[in-house]
């Protein structure tokens, strides 16, 4: 030490001639460098004191407001629509939310064939393909759309970095073909596409989401109008629970809550059919089955409750997937049983009786002449069965219908005049629509009045149902008549919106029941037609135990240049139980193929088939002097 | 009696000691019961996702400031000479362990920096425990300057420019930045020529300037500190979400424990960022206490500074006040985006048993300091009655 401070000392002696006194020991010059050293600790104090005050009293409010709206960013509308459930409360549409997958490589913890083992398995995808995703580019990778919350649930439970998830809500139709031609679908803009998302949007649409801020959740919009006092509270009871499990799922953001808080019964309320699934299950295999074994165009089997009104199945092919409507040909995207018309041929013959038995034309034991061909100027009409038959000359009215008998018919029609005729099927309000609550229904197609009366030709075709055309459902609606003692009821499928606790909160309105056939009329053909079922064409639908009425329909297409070609439509309808009349079964198969294709061996069966499910389902009883 | 010894923050000499002594013992005690909670509230909401229960950051911090007590009762009573002379050996040693942390089977990195080497369980960063004894040789060189040769000036200023470049290296700018400040303002108090010092000054923003333009992830850092809302989801997060948390504060705060950004948005809140969650719970008042506090605390040191008469002791409370005060303020210069972001962590709040161990014992520096003003006046006998007497008791 001594020896370095000489050495410094002489050192400095020799080379810097300034004053050694000034650097060293001088407290007065020392303290204010110290003094200086603090002073800088202070300002820089000071400094953080001023920004801290710009931060958080000039700036607070605009700096709170932003964290709090980050925060608010990620909440995703949980729910959108309404569900929509059959009549057991089965889901047929639910929102939900699902969530697309993000990868950011470059910010992966693991490296990225550990990552590529780790997602296999839950994303579903093979690890080279993940490899060769994740080398694609450092950031920003779709992954993978649609994910569900429990796939969702098991990710976030691995803590990964480098993954980021995008909720989105998104229509769910679990059943998937079973209802879309009824149903519908939204699409992934929200906006509705197809059948009842359409027709009851007003009912379906939740509060629109961005009208709605916490501030004023007071103002919701009440969509179905004034529910019942007492109902409210009561949903508000139910809304933690939720109806299937779909809707289960956590609410992390107290904001949803609140948002939705003063909406509660809106979102837990669901759109009510009056279809059973498990009804229109049975039907939508079983149509499947007969319009792939006859190679037939399209087809469809409903099922009304014939009092009400109420359709119990409404099966359609084609049908399609409303979760991959994107997928779909648009043709099957309307349902072709209530948007297309058809000539029903013989099973509008029951119709006919029915109409002349209620003018008093005829009566029940009455006997006409069947010819087996008639005459009418250029038109020559015949029995289908004239070939094998011939004529069959006087027979019954009952037997009319046994052997659908084209030229007994006609001459019973014959007894009226053409203009009443008429008349009699604008009663019916065959030229209107049935008022069914799914959109684009097509309205029959007649011929118009003064055409009608001058050909007689017209008439005549129309005594077995052929030269005019209707909606399969408008044939259930005029079937339905028969069937319920002559009421003309409007067809639906939409019951109401029922909260949780199964309180209907709101019903459309439907008009009050036309009728045009009185109860004797209606029983009347029912027994004819019962023996149609038991001893007639309609033989392939007779169920033991049950009395079944019914009427076969072999229908000749008409041609886009007006003529009739080989196409055919064939049908089938039954009523049951004969007893006490309650369902109105119709299956139409449009274009089967093959030689044997008719109303009795193609339809026929299929409304056997769905009978069987139906008095299973609906627990009907056999009847008592039904014959085995 | 005995008993009692054992418990760190007990010490029956107390009674003796200067005023300044007392009141910075209190003070730092205070401040580091402070940080404690304040460590609680922002790390407990982390600890639970990452660990399953909330204490485990305090339940670690807790031990490390029990090892830091110990180390600050045995600094508090051995004279600042001694420590001087002992500290050139503990510089060497972890000088050696920064350079070990170098090697790559042996260090440890984190978030893209090298600087920790595991110990058992625990990773201690040689960088911070550096700092204390860089205090006491800058002390060491500076106090002397006007009796040292110019050979052995620039021997230690190599050395410690040496060191400095060996904690850049890491990479660790931040620790680096608060070494070379602290070492510079030892040289200013020192008085050492104003020229020298401009010209210093200038050659560490030369550095920095080169350093800056050399590696682009400091280019980006800049650049986002100028304008964090360019890019608020990207490089500009960290700072954007800290400016949040300070923001949403207010005047009063959200109250302890109820900050928000601390539960999603701001990253590393129990360490570097941890005055964003302060100023959130406490708001301005908070801030503005906490600012007093460290307003208070700088001129207890300046007060100890002025009154001690040996240079080297007066530059050592300089370098402790430096150290502890300045490197709190360059951490909520850090979090307030008056400073780019760095990580550099608040003395005595932010989690870290290095940054701990360091802190306290450069706080018991000080308080060592203040002890000598009564001590420097009558020296021979006192000292040394003091030196033997607590080491006895001592249970190290």
């Amino acid at each position: 030490m001594a020896s370095s401070a000489y050495s410094n000392r002489r050192r400095r002696r020799r080379k810097q001639p300034r004053p050694p006194a000034v650097v060293p020991f001088n407290p007065a010059a020392n303290r204010v460098r110290i003094l200086l050293v603090w002073g800088l600790l202070v300002l820089s104090l000071v400094a953080i004191a001023g920004r801290l005050a710009w931060l958080q009293l000039a700036q607070g409010d605009s700096l709170s407001s932003l964290a709090q709206q980050q925060r608010l960013t990620s909440p995703v509308e949980r729910q959108v629509r309404h569900s929509i459930v059959d009549r057991q409360g089965n889901v047929i549409a639910v929102d939900r939310v699902v969530y697309t997958l993000y990868a950011h490589p470059q910010l992966f913890d693991l490296s990225i064939p550990e990552m590529a083992a780790t997602l296999s398995p839950l994303l579903e995808s093979p690890e080279s393909n993940l490899i060769s995703q994740f080398s694609q580019q450092p950031t920003g990778i779709r992954l993978a759309d649609g994910l569900p919350e429990a796939t969702v649930d098991r990710l976030r439970a691995l803590r990964l970095n480098g993954l980021e998830l995008h909720p989105q809500q998104q229509r769910f139709y679990p059943q998937q073909q079973l209802f879309a031609p009824i149903v519908g679908f939204v699409n992934f803009d929200g906006q509705p596409q197809a059948g009842l998302e359409i027709a009851y949007q007003d009912q379906l649409a939740l509060t629109p989401a961005e009208a709605v801020s916490p501030a004023e959740t007071e103002t919701t919009l009440d969509t179905y109008g004034p529910p019942a006092p007492g109902s409210s509270t009561e949903a508000a009871v139910n809304d933690k629970a939720s109806p299937g499990g779909d809707r289960s799922v956590d609410q992390p953001n107290k904001n949803t809550e609140s948002n939705t808080a003063s909406s509660e019964l809106d979102s837990t309320a669901s759109l009510r059919l009056t279809l059973d699934s498990r009804l229109q299950r049975t039907a939508q295999q079983e149509l499947q089955a007969v319009v792939d074994r006859h190679n037939a165009k399209r087809g469809t089997v409903m099922v009304m409750e014939a009092q009400t009104g109420e359709m119990l199945a409404l099966a359609s092919v084609p049908t399609y997937d409303p979760n991959q409507y994107f997928k779909t040909d648009p043709e099957a995207l309307k349902t072709w049983a209530v948007s297309d018309l058809y000539e029903p041929g013989s099973t509008f013959k029951p119709i006919n009786i029915a109409i002349a038995l209620e003018a008093g034309l005829i009566s029940p034991d009455e006997v006409v002449n069947d010819s087996g061909q008639m005459q009418f100027g250029e038109w020559k009409i015949r029995n289908h069965d004239y070939a094998t038959a011939g004529g069959r000359g006087p027979i019954s009215i009952t037997d009319v219908l046994k052997y659908s008998s084209n030229v007994g018919m006609v001459r019973i029609m014959q007894k009226m005049p053409a203009a009443d005729y008429f008349t009699w099927l604008q009663r019916l309000s065959l030229d209107r629509p049935t008022g069914i609550d799914l959109p684009a229904e097509a309205t029959a197609q007649m011929k118009d009045r003064e055409q009608f009366v001058r050909s007689r030709v017209e008439s005549a075709t129309t005594a077995f149902g052929q030269g005019f055309s209707l909606s399969p459902i408008k044939m259930v609606q005029l079937l339905g008549t028969l069937a319920n003692g002559g009421k003309l009821v409007t067809p639906h499928v939409v019951s109401g919106m029922v909260t949780e606790a199964d309180n209907e909160v709101w019903a459309p309105d439907r008009p009050q029941p036309k009728t045009v056939f009185s109860p004797e009329t209606t029983q009347q053909v029912l027994t004819m037609m019962e023996a149609v079922v038991s001893e007639g064409t309609g033989d392939a639908a007779k169920l033991s135990g049950y009395r079944i009425g019914g009427k076969t329909g072999t229908a000749q297409k008409a041609t886009v240049s007006g003529g009739y070609g080989r196409g055919r439509v064939t049908s089938f309808v039954g009523i049951l139980p004969i007893e006490s009349p309650q369902y109105v079964v119709l299956a139409v198969i449009d274009e089967p193929q093959g030689d044997d294709a008719y109303g009795s061996t193609v339809a026929a069966p299929l409304v056997k088939k769905v009978i069987e499910a139906l008095v299973v389902l609906e627990g009907v009883p056999p009847s008592a002097a039904a014959t085995p | 009696m005995n008993i009692a010894q054992l418990v760190p923050w007990i010490d029956p000499t107390v009674g003796q000691w200067s005023a300044e002594a007392r009141w910075l013992r209190w003070l730092t005690f205070v401040w580091l019961g402070s940080g404690l909670l304040i460590l609680f509230s922002a790390s407990y909401a982390v600890s639970v996702t990452e660990h399953g229960y909330g204490l485990h950051y305090v339940m670690v911090q807790l031990l490390w400031v029990a090892i830091g007590l110990v180390i600050f009762n045995r600094i508090v009573h051995t004279s600042l000479d001694r420590l001087i002379q002992g500290s050139g050996i503990v510089l060497l040693v972890l000088v050696g362990l920064v350079s070990l942390t170098l090697v790559p089977s042996l260090g440890v990195t984190v978030n893209g920096a090298t600087r920790w080497l595991p110990l058992g369980p625990f990773m201690i960063q040689p960088s911070e425990l550096l700092k204390p004894c860089l205090v006491l040789q800058g002390a060491r060189l500076f106090g002397r300057w006007p009796q040292l040769t110019w050979p052995s000036r620039l021997t230690w200023l190599g050395i410690f420019v040496a060191i400095l470049a060996l904690i850049l290296l890491q990479p660790n700018l931040s620790t680096a930045a608060i070494c070379g400040l602290t070492l510079w303002l030892i040289a200013l108090a020192a008085g050492l020529p104003y020229l020298y010092l401009l010209l210093t000054a200038g050659g560490g923003l030369l550095t920095a300037t080169v350093s800056v333009s050399l590696k682009t992830y400091q280019r980006q850092r800049i650049v986002s500190f100028l304008d964090p809302w360019a890019d608020p989801g990207n490089q500009g997060y960290q700072l954007v979400q800290s400016l949040l948390a300070v923001g949403s504060g207010g005047f009063w705060g959200q109250g302890f424990g109820l900050s928000q950004q601390k539960l999603y948005s701001l990253p590393i809140q129990y360490t570097d960022f941890i005055f964003s969650v302060f100023a959130e719970e406490f708001g301005f008042v908070g801030c503005l206490v906490l600012l007093t506090v460290l307003g208070v605390y700088a001129s207890l040191a300046l007060l100890v500074a002025l009154r001690l008469k040996q240079p080297l002791h007066r530059l050592v409370a300089v370098g402790a006040m430096v150290l502890l005060v300045g490197q709190a303020l360059l951490n909520m210069g850090v979090a307030t985006g008056l400073l780019p972001t760095t990580g550099l962590p608040f003395p005595l709040l932010s989690y870290g048993g290095s940054s701990m161990v360091a802190s306290l014992a450069t706080a018991a520096l000080l308080v060592r300091a203040a002890r000598e003003i009564n001590l420097d006046m009558p020296v021979p006998l006192r000292r040394r009655w003091f030196k033997t007497g607590p080491q006895e008791s001592l249970p190290l």
